[in-house]
Parts: C-alpha cells; structure tokens; sequence
C-alpha cells in the first residue's frame, strides 16, 4: 500500500519536472512557463520525488526502500512520457496542428 | 563538456554496443526471464500441487525425515527445505557416499513424493544469461564478463553521446523514423539507468574471481588447495569437518528446528541441512528464510551429537559486505511481489534499450543508402539480418521451449535436453528465415510466428494439463494465471510490432507509387 502511496508520489513529482520543462508546459498550454512558475515546478517535483524516496523507505525499510524507489522512478518516468505522447492533451494538440493549414488557407482567401 | 570529447565517443558507444549487441541483448532477455525463475520452474512443473498454506515446519520435517529414512538410509549429507509461497512444496535432497546428489519434491500435506515432469525449467532459462548452456562454464563466464565490460562502456559513453538524455527524459515522438527509435532508445535507458548501471557492474563483480585471478594466486597460490581456502574465506563458508568415524547418535533435528525457531519465529526457518549423521563430527545447519534486506540471511550451526551451538556462520565483513550487497542487489532475491515486477521491468526496459540500439544502427545507415540511391554494404544486410535473428528470433525459440515442455511425451528419454535442444533449433530456424527472406518480410513473418506462439501459450496449457487460465483464476493461482496472462501481453506487443512493419510497407509503397507517377511522364 505504501509502494503504492510512493508510486503516485514518483509520478505526480515527474509530472511537475516535466511540466516545468518548456517543450511539454508549450504543448499543454500553449506557452513555455513564466519563470517564476518553472522553478516553483521543479521544486515541487523534486521534493515529491524525495517524498516518493521517504515512503519507499517507509515501506521497504532503509536498504531495499532505495531499490524499491529505483524501480518506481523508472515506470513512473516512463508512464509520464507516454501520457505526454498519448495522452488527451497530446490527441488535442496533434487536432489543432492539423487544424493550421486549414486556417491560414483560409486566411489567404 | 567540449563538444570534441562528446564526438569522440561517439564511436565507443556505437561499436561497444554493436559488436556485442546481440550477446547483451541474449544475456538481458534470459536474465530478465530469470527474475520469475521460481514461477517459471512451477508452470513448468504443472504435477506441483496449487497451495497457500502449509503445515508446521515440526510437522513437515518429520515427513522429511521419514521420507529421507526410507530412500537414503546412509547419506552422507542431507538437506530439507522448507515450502513457501513461492516453491509449495517441500524438497529433499541428499548426498551418497559415492557423491552423487539426488533430491525429490514432496507433498507438504502428506509427504509423499511428486512426480514432476523433467524440465530445465526457469532455472535454465536464468542459468542461461551467464552459463550460455553449450559452452564450458568458464568460457562462458569469460565471454559474458567481456560483454558486461562492452556494456559498461556503451552505457558510460550513451550518457555522453545522447546530449539531451535528461532534457529529453519525457521526450518520445512516435512514427518518426529514426527519430522515434532514438527518442525510445533515450528514454528506456535514462529512465532505468540505475538498473542498467547496477546489473552491468554486479554482473562483473559476480565474475570477479573468474576474470581477475591474479590477486587470488598471488595471496592464495594457483593450486587447487590455495583456490580452495580462497573459497572459503572469501564465502565465509565454515571448513568441512570431516567424519571420525566415531559413531555418535545425532540429535532428533526437532531440537534444532524449535531452537532457531524460538530465536526467529515460527514458519521462519528456511533449509535444514546434516552432514555426518551418525558420527560424532555430525554438523546441523539451521538457515533463515528471507534476510529482508541486502545482507546474508542468518544460519546457526550445531554440533549434531551434543545439540550444542557451534556458533553462528560468519556473516560478510570488510570489502565482502559490499560484494555481497552488489550480488543480492543483481539477483533481487530479497524482492517481494511488487519489487520483483519493477525488477522485471526495468530488465525489459533494458532489453529493449539494447534492442532499438541495434535496430537505430540499421536504420540510420539504410537512410543514408536510400538517399544516396547506393545498394547497401555488406555489413549493413548482415546487421539487419542478425538483428531480426536475434531481436524477434530469441522470443520465439523461448516459446518454443515452452510449448515442447507442454508437448514433448512425459516418459521420453532426456526429456529436459530436449526442451533446450527444440528452443536452439528453432532459434537457429528464425536466422534461417531471416537469412533467407527479404528484409521486411522477414520481420512481419517472424513476428506473426512470435505472436501466434505467445498468444497461443494459454491454450496449449489448458489443453495438455488441467491448470487452464480459467481454473487457474478461479482457485486464485496467480502464478499460473500470471505465466498465462503475460504470455498474451508478450503476443500483442509482437501483434504491435506486425501492424507497425505492416504499415511502414504501405507507406513505403505508396511512396514509391507516387514517385513513379511524378516522373512519369505526362
């Protein structure tokens, strides 16, 4: 239950470092992060991955809670790169790149 | 970092990578699979009853004991292992006078021995990832250590060479060409790279004594009997007391179980173990199941005549400890459910890093040859057809082994030999076909056969035994119904991979079709 609780720790702190990333805040948003708003990002994806470690350790005790993490960091990564690939938000971004071309036909008419 | 040095690894990553890419790719599989060796072992042993719960240890070691009194009156050494949630069952093995060791499977519930199938099981298939079955073990271990060194380096040289791993990290553009295989190639290895690093470096520390002798005969001296003390301080291994041949009645092994229990708990004591029965230098070894965390599980040694404590057995010290922290940490045996899957994973995620490396090499050369209109050397089809050998080829003759375990006849001869030999045959069959057919056939069709093989597992298991998907679910056997459902996952990412080469065809072809009509003249 604790690896759990860490797992979604893992994946709500990569969530926010990848938000705070201007390629991926760019395409859910439109716009790259202010900076203010980007360091607040990082910050908070760090400290819930160190929260993420603290539960691990929690769970598994001090020398397997590190191993235990690792492996969680991994799919949690991983499970974050495809929701950005994959995602609702990236179907709806990929509908309004195609919707371009249109626009700007209809803008040259 | 000066963008030279970046380029002059560049090289390193791709030629470590390439020239034992397949071995690396052979090496992570098998071990990968050797994570569920245990599981494995019991779908290939169908005959092993399904059970959760088990009677007490004081209750199954008279079982044990009675069995052992009946087959091997006058062994000379003798171990009973416990049953737990992982192996139900308990297990016998001894040792004759003549040296030969035989062991059996036993009920725990009634003591009686099971008849199980002979199979390499998954114990093979882990044996496999650095004992290469065919090869002497310590070419074997040579060839597996050199690999491991080739992979240390291309993993070193990749974080260098992939510049944007990290900015990268989420990074995946799918049907992109080249830019996809890259993006996946990033991901699979940044994500995991912990794993990646830990199972390279371990992997070479577990060889160590075979790859760097130098020190160990210089301490301990080249002979046999240097080699041999070696081993026993470097595996804090008590010495062999050899038999007096002093007759002395060893004491009922119940004494020893309630003492270690009283010291661990109940239901915690994992193997018993008698050498010397009868003599008065009799030894009794008590070892405790899971350590539940990287260090040695803790055994306690007896004299067997007095029943008094020899003392407990050493646990690591000095640099040991950390060596066998690294070895526990490669083999995860420590790992409960959860962590034996995200170790599972992170072996595909390597597998598949090893896999997409190979594949970009292809890709990337076979661009530049289509836009320089030039027919591709002779390195590149070898590559490729390696690659589809090798990356789609090695799945299938590991079904292949799973399919002759269900179908080979239960009385043959060498049964279990040839469970192996059909897994190699059909491997060398995939070369073949890769080989002989044209590139993309080659993958569509290896792949359909692979998927067809996975996809089809749980049927071929429902119908040669009575342990089907369906009763495996219903009696709550998730070790079964697991194999089963993995199985189906594994045949719809080859079911993936058809549709995928399927639709690179198309689009390959309606290429050409509108090339041709742009230059046709009209």
């Amino acid at each position: 239950m604790m690896a759990l609780g860490a797992l979604a720790l893992a994946l709500s702190g990569f969530a926010a470092l990848a938000l705070a990333m201007d390629k991926h805040h760019r395409d859910l948003f439109g716009s790259p992060p202010p900076r203010g708003r980007a360091i607040a990002l990082r910050a908070v994806g760090w400290v819930l991955l160190s929260m993420s470690l603290a539960a691990s350790g929690a769970s598994s005790g001090p020398s397997v809670g590190p191993v235990l993490w690792c492996g969680l960091m991994t799919v949690a990564a991983i499970l974050v790169a495809l929701v950005l690939t994959y995602g609702p938000s990236s179907r709806s971004r990929r509908k309004r790149a195609g919707a371009k071309p249109l626009r700007s036909a209809a803008g040259r008419r | 970092m000066s963008r030279g040095f970046r380029q002059t690894m560049v090289p390193a990553h791709t030629w470590a990578g390439l020239t034992v890419g397949w071995m690396l790719y052979f090496i992570f599989l098998t071990g990968t699979a050797g994570y569920f060796d245990t599981e494995i072992d019991r779908w290939m042993r169908p005959e092993i009853p399904f059970a959760e719960t088990f009677p007490s240890r004081a209750e199954m070691l008279m079982r044990a004991e009675k069995r052992l009194g009946d087959v091997a009156p006058d062994a000379h050494e003798t171990w009973i292992f416990f049953p737990d949630k992982r192996s139900p069952f308990l297990e016998v093995s001894w040792e004759n006078a003549d040296h030969v060791w035989h062991e059996e499977m036993l009920d725990p519930e009634t003591g009686a021995p099971i008849r199980v199938r002979d199979t390499g099981g998954g114990q093979f298939l882990y044996q496999l990832h650095y004992r290469l079955h065919y090869l002497p073990p310590v070419l074997a271990f040579w060839l597996v250590s050199a690999c491991a060194m080739f992979m240390l380096v291309a993993i070193c040289t990749g974080v260098i060479v992939h510049k944007k791993i990290f900015a990268d990290l989420f990074t995946f553009r799918p049907r992109k060409g080249q830019r996809s295989w890259l993006d996946a190639h990033n991901v699979l290895g940044v994500t995991a790279l912990p794993f990646h690093l830990m199972i390279t470096y371990s992997g070479l520390v577990f060889l160590m004594f075979t790859t760097m002798p130098v020190l160990i005969n210089a301490f301990y001296g080249s002979g046999p009997e240097g080699q041999t003390r070696f081993f026993i301080d470097a595996l804090s291994r008590p010495t062999d007391s050899p038999p007096a041949g002093v007759a002395a009645q060893t004491r009922p092994l119940t004494e020893f179980l309630s003492e270690a229990e009283r010291r661990w708990g109940e239901g915690s004591v994992r193997y018993i173990s008698v050498e010397n029965a009868g003599d008065v230098n009799a030894v009794v070894e008590v070892n405790r199941s899971a350590s539940g965390g990287l260090g040695t599980a803790e055994t306690l040694l007896f004299h067997g005549a007095t029943g008094e404590r020899r003392g407990v057995v050493d646990q690591p010290a000095g640099a040991n400890v950390l060596r066998v922290a690294l070895l526990n940490l490669h083999e995860g045996l420590f790992a409960d459910t959860v962590l034996r899957w995200l170790y599972f994973l992170s072996g595909l995620a390597g597998t598949a890093m090893i896999a997409t490396g190979l594949h970009l090499w292809t890709v990337k050369r076979r661009q530049k040859n289509t836009s320089s209109g030039t027919p591709p050397a002779i390195g590149l089809s070898l590559v490729e057809r390696l690659n589809i050998g090798t990356i789609v080829g090695l799945p299938v003759g590991i079904a292949a082994y799973f399919w002759a375990n269900r179908l080979l006849p239960l009385e043959m001869d060498g049964r279990a030999a040839w469970e192996i030999h059909t897994m190699f045959l059909t491997w060398v069959a995939t070369f073949a076909v890769a080989a002989w057919r044209r590139r993309d056939g080659a993958w569509l069709e290896l792949s359909g056969l692979a998927a067809a093989a996975y996809g089809l597992l749980p049927v071929v298991n429902a119908v040669a035994t009575d342990r089907g998907l369906i009763v495996s679910i219903a009696r709550g056997d998730w070790v079964f119904a697991a194999f089963d459902l993995a199985a189906v996952a594994v045949g719809l990412f080859f079911l993936l991979l058809v549709r995928a080469v399927r639709r690179k065809r198309l689009q390959a072809a309606t290429g050409r079709i509108s090339e041709a009509a742009m230059e046709a003249p009209g």
